[in-house]
């Protein structure tokens, strides 16, 4: 036990969970060193990545991360780094465990390009080593906060949706009789149906 | 019944009705509690010889059959050391009550509400007995409870369940027949027992996603002590439900007609089959279900052609319980959570009509798996007592969990949707523990 | 490299802690009110935050591996807007709690304008940062959160409503 760093010491007793938990929100900080012929690899694949279809289809459809980004870290002030470093973290929903299975089998590849470039990366799949590298490169929050805990990211997609085509039907509705705001309530109700 | 097969494991060392369930209409679980180390170990080597293994039947069936399961404090008040306890899976170590937060149990559900000696760390040893006559179970539970002096191994409590006609639960829906497909266990896989796989392929489940000792899914040996108790053994949930099914009629009667459906069809949205175990992915209405009525046919059903669930809703139990290739990618995040489930009714059938008779009834609702926290907790929590996976938010099962929330409702999509508004309890936890099978030379570890 | 995608911002900040105080500042930080209670809570235009202590860099599989000199404090957040404007209102709202805070790490210093260019000057930009409703503060998330709640009671209540009442009940409801 002597020889872990206090943030080690925590993790194993346990208090990673509760505090990086908020709500429904859960915190990952990450921290994983890259291989120098990495470093390169990873800038190109973040700086292609808004053009990558990934991200628009698989990210979007597994619908759980509000925020996440990588940060490249190659020094720090009063730092003296002979190594770049990735920082990774994610505000999502669900179980640490549930999330990184779904990237695990659902989008393994990219997955790789992102972190594949890290010393001691055992490669996506099975999940059982990943979740094990990435436990060893966490880091438990202090403190975790979240201005909507008890939202998920689908809940706040759904409402945006709902909001606007709720404005809408309230601007619309102002000139119908019963008959016509019957049909519209229910073409309404069916386009948001799956988001209320 | 499944044609017999040799499983692929050893069968003398696994314990029988996990791989293949006995198919007995009765059974008892006899609780003990162990106070005294010595006299525990004595009791489990004197229990070896009568434990009912995997092994095939032929021939004539016995005429009960008997297993054990350890809890977490079972296997430390029989004096496990502290190196294989470390071994142990979290969630198992904890045990299921205190789990109720990660569970999401919530009000009447939670373990301060459950009946005396559960949840506690009293539960050592639940030996479940089972026959094909109900007088053959008394004089084995009698042998049982007379064994134990009182004092050094006692008797926490006894239950006693039944299958009701037509292998119906107390809801009134025909319940049982649906279970993994697992490779290697000896039975024939039908089609829909499996995960789905692109070309309408069933992949039938690892034997380490119920069998620890084994590959999981994904290749690896799943978490577990080492030596003879981590493996042939499993995981074992027990979780005894409550079901009032006066409420539960009432609670259809209440809504169906204000939606213009009678209360068949409600419950046959709700639970996302009919009564008669027709799936409603496949039948809308309540005619024409004879083709589906057969071993190959009731199982063999898919989501993915249904995605706004305006066949079979997209929070009806069925489906949140196993949703198939509901969640994309075909059964990518559904087919590391699945569970063998082995439970049955307890208390008499129901009399016709909602008048509340004030008999306690229920499910004695059993699961094996080897990842409690994967196939029956992440099941639970986040399927059952959330909606947000499927896309519907906070809603939670409506038959299995009340909801108190203002809005809490169900929705059944089409169009218009229609909304159950309002969702009673019908279902409270009455108990519950997280147990371990041990194969028999699990059981002779323990006993040595 | 961007710290920003639609309206949300990113900010990462790295400062060193004194030695000594580490495990004061983890006390402080993990002792503060959680949820609506928070102090970062005071920070209208959070998403979301976290204050985390660095002590440690990966060293498996690595044959010189990098050791902090300091421990590090790192805060990130998720934001509507501009960082300075964000910093400036933050550095206020939190006023009592810097001390405790950053007030705990080498060369933080005494007012709130210097303050905000340290922790600039500490920042380190994102190479990558996804958001999954860019367009919307958190205003218009809690808004959005609300009509949605709204939207429901309606719907529940209308079910049983013949077509007059309902469009009467809907222009009171929603006017």
């Amino acid at each position: 036990m002597s020889s872990l760093s206090p943030q080690e010491r925590r993790a194993l007793i346990g208090e990673a969970e509760k505090a990086n938990v908020s709500g429904r929100a859960t915190a990952l900080t990450a921290i994983s060193t890259l291989r120098p012929w990495g470093v390169a690899l990873n800038r190109a694949f973040f700086f292609l990545s808004p053009y990558a279809p990934f991200l628009h289809t698989k990210l979007k459809k597994l619908s759980f991360i509000h925020f996440a980004r990588w940060v490249i870290v190659d020094s720090l002030r009063g730092e003296d780094f002979k190594h770049t470093h990735q920082f990774f973290e994610s505000n999502f929903n669900g179980t640490s465990s549930q999330y990184i299975d779904a990237f695990s089998y659902v989008v393994p590849r990219e997955l790789g390009a992102t972190f594949g470039v890290s010393y001691g990366w055992p490669g996506p799949v099975p999940a059982a080593p990943l979740k094990s590298f990435i436990t060893r490169h966490e880091y438990t929050a202090s403190h975790f906060y979240c201005a909507y805990p008890q939202a998920t990211t689908t809940m706040i997609l759904s409402s945006l949706e709902v909001k606007k085509r709720l404005a809408d039907l309230r601007v619309r509705a102002r000139d119908m009789d019963a008959a016509e705001f019957d049909e519209a309530w229910n073409e309404f109700l069916t386009e948001v149906q799956h988001h209320l | 019944m499944r044609p017999f097969g040799e499983p692929s494991l050893d069968v003398r060392d696994v314990q029988g009705n996990i791989l293949r369930g006995y198919g007995f209409a009765h059974a008892a679980y006899v609780w003990l509690h162990v106070a005294d180390e010595a006299a525990g170990r004595a009791w489990v080597k004197a229990i070896i010889p009568r434990v009912t293994t995997a092994e095939p039947w032929h021939g004539d069936k016995p005429e009960t059959t008997l297993n054990v399961a350890v809890t977490y404090a079972g296997l430390e008040a029989l004096g496990v050391s502290q190196g294989l306890l470390d071994d142990m899976p979290e969630e198992f170590s904890a045990g299921m009550a205190a789990r109720a937060d990660d569970l999401r149990d919530a009000g009447e559900d939670r373990p301060e509400h459950w009946d005396a000696g559960f949840g506690t760390g009293e539960a050592s040893i639940l030996v479940t007995v089972s026959a094909q006559n109900e007088r053959a179970l008394d004089p084995a539970v009698d042998e049982l409870t007379g064994e134990v002096d009182g004092k050094k191994i006692s008797v926490l409590h006894v239950e006693r369940a039944a299958l009701l006609d037509g292998s119906r639960e107390h809801f009134g829906f025909s319940d049982g027949f649906a279970q993994p497909a697992v490779a290697g266990d000896g039975n024939v896989a039908k089609p829909g027992d499996g995960s789905p796989e692109a070309d309408g392929r069933w992949d039938e489940s690892p034997l380490g996603e119920f069998i620890l000792g084994y590959e999981d899914e994904d290749q690896q040996v799943p978490l577990a002590p080492r030596g003879p108790l981590g493996r042939n053994a499993t995981f074992m949930v027990y979780r005894k439900l409550r079901q009032d099914v006066a409420a539960f009629r009432r609670a259809l009667r209440e809504r169906a007609a204000k939606l213009g459906l009678d209360d068949e069809e409600l419950a046959a949205k709700v639970m996302g089959r009919w009564r008669d175990g027709t799936p409603v992915a496949l039948a809308q209405g309540p005619d024409g279900h004879e083709q589906y009525l057969r071993p190959e046919r009731i199982n063999d059903f898919r989501y993915e052609d249904d995605p706004e669930g305006m066949r079979c809703p997209l929070g009806a139990h069925v489906r949140r319980v196993n949703p198939r290739d509901a969640l994309g990618w075909h059964s990518t995040r559904s087919r590391r959570h699945r569970m063998i489930r082995r439970g049955m009714p307890y208390g008499p059938p129901a009399p016709d009509g909602d008048a509340d008779d004030g008999e306690d009834r229920g499910l004695v609702f059993i699961a094996f798996c080897s990842s409690i926290r994967r196939q029956f907790e992440i099941v639970q929590a986040q399927w059952c007592a959330d909606g947000n996976i499927f896309g519907l938010g906070e809603d939670k099962d409506w038959v299995l969990l009340a909801d108190d929330r203002p809005h809490a409702k169900m929705t059944i999509q089409g169009h218009p949707p229609k909304f159950v508004v309002g969702q009673p309890r019908m279902v409270s936890v009455r108990a519950g523990e997280y147990l371990l099978v041990p194969s028999i030379a699990g059981l002779r570890e323990l006993s040595r | 490299m961007s710290d920003r995608n639609g309206q949300a911002s990113a900010l990462n900040i790295f400062t060193p802690i004194r030695p000594g105080e580490e495990e004061a500042l983890h006390a402080f930080l993990a002792a503060l009110p959680r949820g609506a209670g928070s102090p970062l809570a005071r920070s209208s235009p959070t998403h979301f935050a976290r204050w985390v202590i660095i002590d440690r860099l990966p060293t498996e599989c690595i044959k010189k591996p990098d050791r902090l000199r300091r421990t590090q404090l790192l805060f990130t957040s998720s934001f509507d807007g501009d960082k300075r404007s964000y910093l400036e209102d933050l550095v206020d709202v939190l006023t009592e709690e810097i001390p405790e805070i950053w007030g705990r790490c080498e060369g933080c210093p005494a007012g709130p304008a210097e303050l905000v260019d340290w922790l600039l000057d500490h920042s380190v930009k994102s190479s990558f940062f996804v958001a999954a409703y860019n367009q919307s503060t958190v205003y218009d998330v809690r808004n959005a959160l609300a009509a949605r709640e709204q939207t429901l009671a309606f719907a529940l209540r209308a079910q049983d409503m013949d077509a007059e009442q309902r469009l009467h009940a809907f222009r009171e409801a929603f006017p």
